[in-house]
């Protein structure tokens, strides 16, 4: 297979990431040590968060860019 | 990965306990704490896969394999004193630590599906009290995790998130439909209200400047309701499109930044099927420029979206 379309995912944005390992890994029962149980609501609320992060992280590199010019 | 180890098949005889089937030799198993708990990534056949040197979620321990009868867990160990109870509460609730220990994850799950096994990726942080309990996991649920395993054999998730750049839309329903040799004319003609827009545009052109801004206010709303007609139907026919060279297809919840995007979907591609998945894409690029739409790919991903898998009615036999 070629390498060349595959995106490193430090490229990808978090949210991206979070939409599949949070929300989508598999949830295994057993004698796990630390509950998940509320790990649907935490990547909700991330949700939310990162619409407005990731957009300040736009800016700053918008920001960056700008200025390097 | 060399042939040899591709044809290792998954019900070999099973791996002494302790030993990993992941080679990985600057990682032995027996210099880690026994006391710490076990955080497992994911899951794979028992075939010995060749993996680099590298930590998992808690930075300072390395991945290994912990290797059941037929399948294997890919895990590491972590500091009870950094990912206990609290600790994780706390950890999810800051932004900079999930980024930190998310990638952490999805760089061991990277390093999985590079090896080209099919790999059941677990959720973020699943962490037992030992590997006693991973293995009690992998044998209760082995033929669930067996017969898992072998329907994503030889597939990859790719993602694909369509965007719409409204303004370059815009302009290209106003002008480039009058030019029939341009792609997107055939696609901006579709909807057959061309001659009302153009007849506004016309009458607009000789009017008086009050007149001309309400009716131009007028060709506005038109455009953008072409506009909104133009991006539905682009949609729709990507996805179709590119679902035609999957083995399924899934849509997902659109990201509101960066703006103007219409679709965010997931594809389970077979790899024989890859090039031709791609080819589409690049077709549809084509396609669709001119009107102000762009792709992004990307992946291969652990088949996050189709695991069909559902192993959390049911309890391990501890």
């Amino acid at each position: 297979m070629s390498t060349d379309l595959t995106i490193r995912h430090k490229e990808v944005a978090l949210l991206e990431l979070l939409d599949r390992v949070l929300d989508k890994g598999v949830v295994v029962a057993g004698d796990v040590t630390i509950s998940v149980a509320d790990i649907d609501l935490i990547y909700l609320g991330l949700r939310v968060l990162l619409c407005s992060v990731e957009r300040m992280q736009e800016m700053r590199y918008t920001n960056t860019v700008w200025h390097a010019e | 990965m060399n042939s040899d180890q591709r044809s290792a098949v998954s019900d070999q005889a099973p791996i002494a306990s302790r030993q990993s089937p992941v080679a990985n030799p600057q990682s032995p198993v027996s210099d880690l704490p026994d006391g710490d708990p076990v955080c497992v990534y994911a899951i794979l056949p028992a075939a010995e896969i060749e993996l680099p040197s590298i930590p998992g979620i808690d930075q300072t321990r390395p991945v290994y394999g912990l290797a059941g009868k037929a399948v294997q867990a890919v895990v590491s160990r972590v500091r009870a004193d950094q990912f206990n109870q609290s600790a994780l509460e706390a950890g999810l609730q800051d932004p900079a630590w999930i980024d930190v220990h998310v990638r952490a994850h999805q760089q061991v799950l990277d390093t999985l599906v590079a090896t080209r096994q099919p790999v059941i990726p677990l959720r973020f942080c699943t962490i037992y009290r030992d590997e006693a309990a991973v293995r009690a996991v992998l044998t209760a649920h082995e033929p669930a995790l067996v017969a898992e395993l072998d329907r994503l054999r030889g597939r990859q998730e790719w993602g694909i998130k369509l965007f719409v750049a409204q303004e370059a839309l815009q302009a290209a329903i106003l002008t480039q439909h009058t030019e029939p040799g341009d792609l997107t004319f055939a696609l901006l003609s579709v909807e057959g209200d061309d001659a009302a827009l153009r007849a506004l545009q016309t009458r607009i052109a000789g009017m008086s400047a009050g007149r001309a801004f309400l009716l131009q206010k007028k060709l506005d709303a038109l455009v953008v309701q072409k506009a909104d007609e133009i991006t539905a139907g682009v949609v729709e026919e990507s996805h179709a499109h590119l679902s035609g060279h999957a083995v399924a297809a899934t849509s997902l919840a659109l990201h509101p930044n960066p703006p103007g995007m219409e679709l965010n979907a997931a594809y389970l591609v077979a790899e024989r099927e890859l090039d031709g998945f791609r080819a589409e894409l690049a077709r549809l690029g084509e396609e669709y420029g001119g009107a102000g739409v762009r792709y992004e790919l990307s992946g291969p991903w652990p088949a996050y979206n189709f695991i069909e898998l559902d192993l959390n009615g049911r309890g391990n036999d501890q």
